[in-house]
C-alpha cells in the first residue's frame, strides 16, 4: 500500500507542477492586458503627432541638444525666423528645405540651400522620401526623425 | 503603419499557434484512443512484453488460451489449433489478430471496463489488471467441425439464430501460433514456416474468403421476390418448359439450365423450383424483382458493407460480401439484365463471405431478423491458475445486439417450408438430402437447407455450398443455422451438405446432453 | 549607466525557484520509486543562473522590457526539466577530459547564452554598428555559411557543423541573426520606396524589383547554399523571416503571397529532386505507410502525444525509453515538444506554446514602441525568428507540417541554438530599453 501512497504523492506534485506553470502564465497575462491598457493611452497621446525631430547635433544650441520638435504635416526648415524649424546656425539658408508629410511617408526636399541638405550623410538633389530613423544634417545641425 | 501591420501580424501568428494546438487536441484528445490500440504502439508492445495477459476459454471453461511469464517475457499457448483464425495471436513481434487484437487492451488489463476505474487507475498509474474472456463456442463443436472439414480447404460457420452467438468459425487449413508468441528466439521460423505453407493458411476464410455462392443464392432471392410481392409461392413462369431445353434468352444472352439430371422439365412453382434448382426460374424472378429492389433486399441482409462480429467499437471485422461489382461505397449497380439475371442464381459478380451466408440462413431461421453476431460472451476476472478454469466473476457480458428486419417474418416461413421441401421433398432429397440431420442420428427433427455448386469456370472444379438450420419443423425454434464451403468440393449435395448435417446434429446432440 | 530596479521581471522569476526543483524531484521519484527528490545541482545551477541575470540587468541599467526574461526562463525550464530526466549519457559532451551529462552541459549552454544575452543588452545601446554596415554583416553571414558548406562536418545528412577541436558549433544559427539584421537594414532604408512605387501588370501589382534586387540576391544565396546543405527547416524558417519582414515592412500581401507561391513552386521542384525531400514529404503524408523504418520517429512521435492526452502520463512516467533506447532517437532536439505533450498532456504543452506566445507579443510590442524604423523592423524580425521556428518545429511534430530538423527555443537540447536564441532576446532588450530611455527624453522635451 505504501506504493499507492507515493503513487498519489507524485500525482499531487505532478499537478503541483502544472499548477505552478499557470501561475506564471496568469501573472504573465495579468502584465500584458496592463500593458495593452497603458499601450492604448500612450497610442492615443502619439496619435496626434505624425513625427518629431530629436536633435542629435547642434553646435550653437539653437535648437537645444536632445530635445524633440513635433512637426506638422508642412515644415520649413530655415534662419528665417518664421521658420517652423528655426536653425541659428552659420551655414544654414534662409529657407534651407522643406519637410513634409504626404499620404503615408516624410519627404525632405531642398530648397536651393547654399550648403545642401543631408540624409544619412549623402547630398540630396530632389525630393528624398525619409524612413524613421533617418538622419538630416542642415548646416551643423543633426536631426533624427523619429516617430 | 508599420505598427498596423505588425498588429495584422500578431493577428496571423495567434492564427498559426491557433491550428498547432488544433493539431494537439486532435492527437492527444480526439486521435488518442485509435492510436493506443494500434499494434506497433510501443505502450502496446510494451505491456504485451512484460505483463500477464488474460485467459481465453470456450463456452463450457475449457482453456483456450493462456499466458506465463517467463524470465519476465510473457509467452502464450494455444490449446486448440481449429480456434487460430478466430483467437489469433499476440506476438512480440508479429503483432496481434483476432480475438486477442480486438480485446487487447482488456486482456492485457490496460484499459478497464468501468470508465472510473479505468480514469484512477490511469491517473495513479497502477499496474495493469489482466482479465478473462469466454467465447459463446464449445470447443466440442468446433472440434467436431473442423473433423468433418478434415484435410479439406474450406470452412463452417454456425449462428445461434435466436441470439446471433457463433457456435462454431473454422477455416482450414490452420495452424498452431503458440510458436509465434512463445520463445522469441524461435519465433520468427515458426512465422515463416505458415507463411510459406501451401494455401495460405493465414487467410480466416470464414470471414475474408470470397466465394461464388452458387445456388445458395438462391435463397436469398426467393426471400426478397416473396417480401416485396414480386411473386408468391404459387408464381409459376409461362415459358418455363420450352426454355429448360433450349435455353432463355435475356438481351441476347442465353441462360441455360443446370443437368438437372433425371428429374424431367415442367411447369414448377417456387418448391420444386428451389427442389431442382431451377436457374432458369430463378432468373425469371430476378428480373420480376429488378435490380433496384434486388440490391436493396442484398442490402438489408447485410451484403455490401463490412460486417462485425461483435459490435462496433469491439469485434471481429468482416469482409463485405458483394451481389454485383464492388463499388467504393459498396455494391455497383448492375451493369445489364443479363447480370441481374445471373446474381439471382447466385453466377455473375456475386462474392460472398461464408459468415454472410450463415447470416442468411439464420435470418431466415430467426423469422426474417438478421441476427448481430458475436463471439465473445463475457469477460472475467483473470483465473490465477487458468487451467481450472475461469472464475465467476464476470465483470462484462456482452449480449445479443438488436437484429435488423431483412423480411416479413411471414415471408421467413414460407421460404423455411420451400427449404425443408429442398432438404426432404419428393425431388429435393435427391440433391439436399444429405444435409438432414435424420440421417445422422436425429429424429423427428425436420431439416431446412440449400445447396449450392459454384461454378469457377472451365477446369476448374465447382466450390461446394450448404447452407442450412434446424429443428426447421413448423412450431419449433431453430437452434442451429449453418453455412458450409468446401473449395472445389464439387457438388453441394456430395460434399458440403453432410457435413452441415452432421454438424447441425452434433449440436443437437450436444444441447440434448446438457439438458 | 546606473542601476534600476526591475521589480515585474523579479516577481515573475520567482516561482521558478520552486517549479525547477519540484520538476527535478517529480521527474527522480517517478523513475526511481523512491521518495528522494535526487541530485538537484543543475536545478539550483538554473534557478541561479536565471536570478544572477535579472541582478546583471538591474546592474547595467537595462529599462528594457521586463517580460521577456520570465518568459524565456520558464520556456527554458520546462526544457531543463525534460531534458534531466531523460537518460543522462545518451547525449553530452566530452570536453576537457571530463563527461558531462546532458542537463549538465545543456545548463552550461545556459550559461553561455544568458552571458551573451546580457552582454549584447548592454553592449548594444547604439544601432549605429548594425545599420550602417548591413551588407559587412551580410558579407561576413554569407562567407560563414560557404565556410560551412566547405569545410563543416555532416551529421545526420546535413552538413551543419563546424568543429574547432572538441566544440562544435551551428553556424546557420548565427546567419538567422545575421540575416535578420542585413534585412531590417535594408528596409528599413527602402521602407518608403517599397510602399510606394510599385508596377503593374493587369491586376497584379509587381515589387519595384530594382530596388528589391541587392536583398533579393543576397537572399537567394543564403537560401541556395541551405538548401544544398539539406537544411529544410532552416531554409523554411529564413523564408519565412524574409516574407514577414516584408509584409510588416510594406503592408503588402500579395508580395507575401507571390513568396509562397514562389517556395511552394521551389518545394516542388525539390521534391522531385532531392531524395531527402521525398522521404520527409512522403512520411508527412503518411507515416504510417512504412512505420517501422522511414516513418518510425513520426509515428513514435504521434504515439507519444496519444498516450500524453489531456493530463499527460505524468511528468517523469512518459514512455521516452524503452528498455533503455529512446524509441525517438532525436527526442532531445527536434521531438522535444512531442515528449513534453507525452509527459504534461495537453494542458502542459498549451502552456508551453502559450509561454512562447507571450514571448512574441512582448517582442511585437518592442518593435511597435521603436523610436526608429530600423530598430523596429529588427525587433519583428527577430521576434518572428524565434516565433516561427518555435511554430515549424512544434507543428512538424504534430505532423501539421513535414518534419525538419530544427530546435524549439530554449528547450531542445543543443548549444549553437541556445545561444543565438539568447542573443536575440539580448537584441530585443536592447532595443526595448532605447525605446524606454527615448520616450523619458520626450517627456523632458520642450
Amino acid at each position: 500500500m505504501t506504493g499507492e501512497v507515493l503513487r498519489i504523492l507524485l500525482l499531487v506534485l505532478q499537478l503541483g507542477f502544472l499548477a505552478i506553470l499557470y501561475l506564471i502564465l496568469v501573472g504573465f497575462s495579468r502584465a500584458l492586458l496592463r500593458d495593452l491598457r497603458s499601450a492604448e493611452v500612450t497610442q492615443m497621446a502619439s496619435q496626434s503627432g505624425i513625427g518629431r525631430l530629436s536633435v542629435v547635433e547642434s553646435p550653437d544650441d539653437e535648437p537645444a541638444l536632445g530635445t524633440a520638435i513635433a512637426l506638422g504635416p508642412i515644415n520649413s526648415i530655415g534662419r528665417n525666423v518664421n521658420s517652423t524649424i528655426f536653425i541659428d546656425d552659420d551655414f544654414v539658408s534662409g529657407t534651407h528645405a522643406m519637410l513634409t508629410f504626404r499620404g503615408r511617408s516624410w519627404f525632405i526636399e531642398d530648397q536651393g540651400s547654399t550648403n545642401g541638405t543631408y540624409v544619412n550623410g549623402h547630398r540630396i538633389d530632389r525630393p528624398v522620401a525619409l524612413s524613421f530613423g533617418d538622419e538630416l544634417t542642415i548646416g551643423r545641425v543633426r536631426m533624427r526623425l523619429e516617430r | 503603419m508599420i505598427a498596423t501591420n505588425i498588429r495584422r501580424l500578431s493577428v496571423y501568428l495567434v492564427l498559426a499557434f491557433a491550428s498547432v494546438s488544433g493539431a494537439l487536441v486532435w492527437w492527444q484528445v480526439l486521435d488518442a484512443q485509435a492510436l493506443a490500440t494500434r499494434q506497433d504502439n510501443p505502450q502496446v508492445i510494451a505491456t504485451r512484453r512484460s505483463l500477464p495477459r488474460g485467459s481465453i476459454f470456450d463456452a463450457q471453461g475449457r482453456l483456450l488460451a493462456s499466458s506465463v511469464v517467463v524470465d519476465g517475457i510473457s509467452r502464450r499457448t494455444y490449446t486448440d489449433p481449429a480456434f487460430t483464425h478466430l483467437l489469433g495471436y499476440a506476438s512480440l513481434r508479429f503483432g496481434a489478430t483476432g480475438v486477442e487484437r480486438a480485446w487487447d487492451d482488456l486482456l492485457t488489463g490496460r484499459t478497464d471496463p468501468n470508465p472510473l476505474r479505468d480514469l484512477v487507475n490511469d491517473i495513479l498509474d497502477r499496474q495493469p489488471n489482466p482479465r478473462d474472456l469466454t467465447l459463446t463456442i464449445d470447443q466440442r463443436l468446433q472440434d467436431f467441425a473442423a473433423a468433418q472439414l478434415g484435410a479439406d480447404r474450406g470452412a463452417v460457420v454456425a449462428i445461434d439464430p435466436r441470439t446471433g452467438a457463433i457456435l462454431a468459425l473454422v477455416s482450414n487449413p490452420s495452424y498452431d501460433a503458440t510458436g509465434f508468441s512463445g520463445d522469441p528466439a524461435t519465433a520468427q521460423g515458426a512465422f515463416d514456416a505458415v507463411a510459406g505453407a501451401a494455401d495460405n493458411p493465414f487467410l480466416d476464410r470464414s470471414r475474408q474468403g470470397h466465394y461464388t455462392p452458387g445456388s445458395i443464392m438462391k435463397v436469398l432471392t426467393a426471400a426478397a421476390a416473396l417480401d416485396s410481392g414480386a411473386i408468391t409461392p404459387e408464381t409459376t413462369f409461362e415459358d418455363q418448359p420450352t426454355e429448360e431445353v433450349d435455353g432463355f434468352v435475356v438481351s441476347g444472352f442465353t441462360i441455360r439450365e443446370h443437368d438437372l439430371g433425371n428429374v424431367a422439365p415442367a411447369l414448377w412453382d417456387l418448391s420444386p423450383a428451389l427442389q431442382v434448382s431451377s436457374n432458369i426460374y430463378f432468373a425469371h424472378v430476378g428480373l420480376e424483382l429488378g435490380a433496384d429492389r434486388y440490391l436493396g433486399y442484398a442490402h438489408r441482409f447485410g451484403f455490401c458493407a463490412g460486417l462485425r462480429i461483435g459490435t462496433d467499437d469491439r469485434g471481429l471485422p468482416v469482409d463485405p460480401s458483394y451481389v454485383s461489382a464492388q463499388a467504393d461505397d459498396g455494391c455497383a449497380r448492375f451493369r445489364d439484365d443479363v447480370e441481374l439475371a445471373s446474381a439471382a442464381f447466385g453466377q455473375a459478380a456475386v462474392s460472398v463471405t461464408p459468415l454472410q451466408m450463415a447470416l442468411l440462413a439464420a435470418t431466415i431461421a430467426n423469422g426474417g431478423i438478421v441476427p448481430q453476431p458475436y463471439v465473445v460472451r463475457d469477460l472475467r476476472s483473470h483465473a490465477a491458475t487458468p487451467t481450472d478454469g475461469p472464475t465467476e466473476i464476470v465483470l462484462e457480458a456482452y449480449g445479443a445486439g438488436r437484429g435488423n428486419p431483412a423480411v416479413s417474418s411471414q415471408v421467413a416461413d414460407q421460404v423455411r417450408q420451400v427449404m425443408i421441401d429442398a432438404v426432404s421433398g419428393p425431388i429435393g432429397k435427391l440433391y439436399a438430402g444429405a444435409g438432414a440431420v435424420t440421417r445422422f442420428g436425429i429424429s423427428g427433427v425436420e431439416t431446412a437447407g440449400k445447396t449450392g455448386t459454384a461454378e469457377r469456370g472451365p477446369g476448374l472444379k465447382p466450390h461446394s455450398w450448404f447452407i442450412g438450420f434446424a429443428p426447421a419443423q413448423e412450431g419449433a425454434i431453430p437452434s442451429i443455422a449453418i453455412a458450409v464451403i468446401v473449395e472445389g468440393g464439387g457438388s453441394g449435395s456430395g460434399h458440403a451438405a453432410p457435413i452441415g448435417g452432421s454438424v447441425m446434429a452434433e449440436w443437437l446432440k450436444l444441447i440434448a446432453a446438457a439438458g | 549607466m546606473h542601476a534600476v530596479p526591475r521589480p515585474l521581471e523579479l516577481r515573475l522569476l520567482l516561482p521558478l525557484v520552486i517549479l525547477v526543483p519540484l520538476g527535478f524531484a517529480v521527474t527522480h521519484i517517478a523513475q526511481t520509486g523512491a521518495l528522494d527528490p535526487g541530485p538537484m545541482g543543475v536545478a539550483v545551477g538554473y534557478v541561479g543562473l536565471m536570478l544572477g541575470a535579472h541582478l546583471a540587468l538591474r546592474l547595467l541599467g537595462n529599462r528594457g522590457d521586463q517580460l521577456l526574461l520570465p518568459c524565456v526562463a520558464t520556456i527554458g525550464a520546462i526544457g531543463i526539466v525534460m531534458l534531466n530526466r531523460l537518460p543522462q549519457g545518451l547525449l553530452g559532451t566530452d570536453a576537457f577530459g571530463v563527461q558531462f551529462g546532458m542537463a549538465t552541459t545543456q545548463l552550461l549552454w545556459f550559461a553561455v547564452g544568458v552571458s551573451a544575452m546580457v552582454a549584447v543588452a548592454g553592449r548594444f545601446r547604439d544601432d549605429g554598428v548594425l545599420r550602417h554596415y548591413k551588407y559587412t554583416w551580410a558579407l561576413a553571414g554569407t562567407l560563414l555559411l560557404v565556410i560551412t558548406f566547405l569545410f563543416g562536418r555532416e551529421v545526420n545528412g546535413a552538413r551543419l557543423w563546424i568543429f574547432l577541436g572538441p566544440l562544435g558549433f551551428q553556424p546557420g544559427e548565427a546567419i538567422k541573426i545575421v540575416l535578420v539584421i542585413f534585412i531590417a537594414g535594408y528596409l528599413a532604408e527602402k521602407r518608403t520606396l517599397l510602399a510606394g512605387a510599385s508596377a503593374r501588370i493587369g491586376p497584379i501589382r509587381i515589387p519595384p524589383l530594382p530596388y528589391l534586387l541587392p536583398m533579393i540576391a543576397i537572399f537567394v544565396i543564403v537560401m541556395l547554399v541551405v538548401v544544398i546543405s539539406r537544411d529544410l527547416g532552416t531554409a523554411l524558417l529564413f523564408m519565412g523571416i524574409f516574407l514577414t519582414m516584408l509584409f510588416v515592412a510594406t503592408g503588402r500581401r500579395s508580395y507575401v503571397l507571390l513568396g509562397i507561391l514562389l517556395f511552394i513552386a521551389g518545394s516542388f521542384v525539390a521534391y522531385n529532386l532531392f531524395g531527402h525531400v521525398r522521404i520527409r514529404v512522403d512520411n508527412w503524408i503518411d507515416p504510417f505507410v512504412d512505420p517501422s523504418d522511414r516513418g518510425y520517429q513520426t509515428v513514435q512521435a504521434l504515439y507519444a502525444l496519444g498516450r500524453g492526452g489531456l493530463f499527460g502520463e505524468g511528468l517523469g512516467q512518459g514512455l521516452p525509453t524503452i528498455s533503455g533506447h529512446l524509441p525517438i532517437p532525436a527526442l532531445p532536439t527536434d521531438f522535444i515538444f512531442a515528449a513534453v505533450a507525452e509527459e504534461l498532456g495537453l494542458i502542459g504543452a498549451f502552456a508551453l506554446l502559450a509561454l512562447v506566445m507571450c514571448l512574441v507579443f512582448r517582442g511585437l510590442r518592442t518593435a511597435m514602441l521603436a523610436r526608429d524604423d530600423f530598430s523596429a523592423m529588427l525587433a519583428v524580425g527577430l521576434t518572428v525568428s524565434l516565433g516561427l521556428q518555435t511554430l515549424i518545429i512544434a507543428a512538424g511534430n504534430v505532423k501539421l507540417v513535414p518534419l525538419t530538423g530544427i530546435t524549439f527555443p530554449f528547450v531542445s537540447y543543443g548549444g549553437s541554438s541556445l545561444l543565438a536564441c539568447f542573443v536575440v532576446v539580448g537584441l530585443l532588450l536592447a532595443i526595448s530599453h532605447r525605446s524606454v530611455v527615448d520616450a523619458q527624453i520626450e517627456g523632458r522635451g520642450p
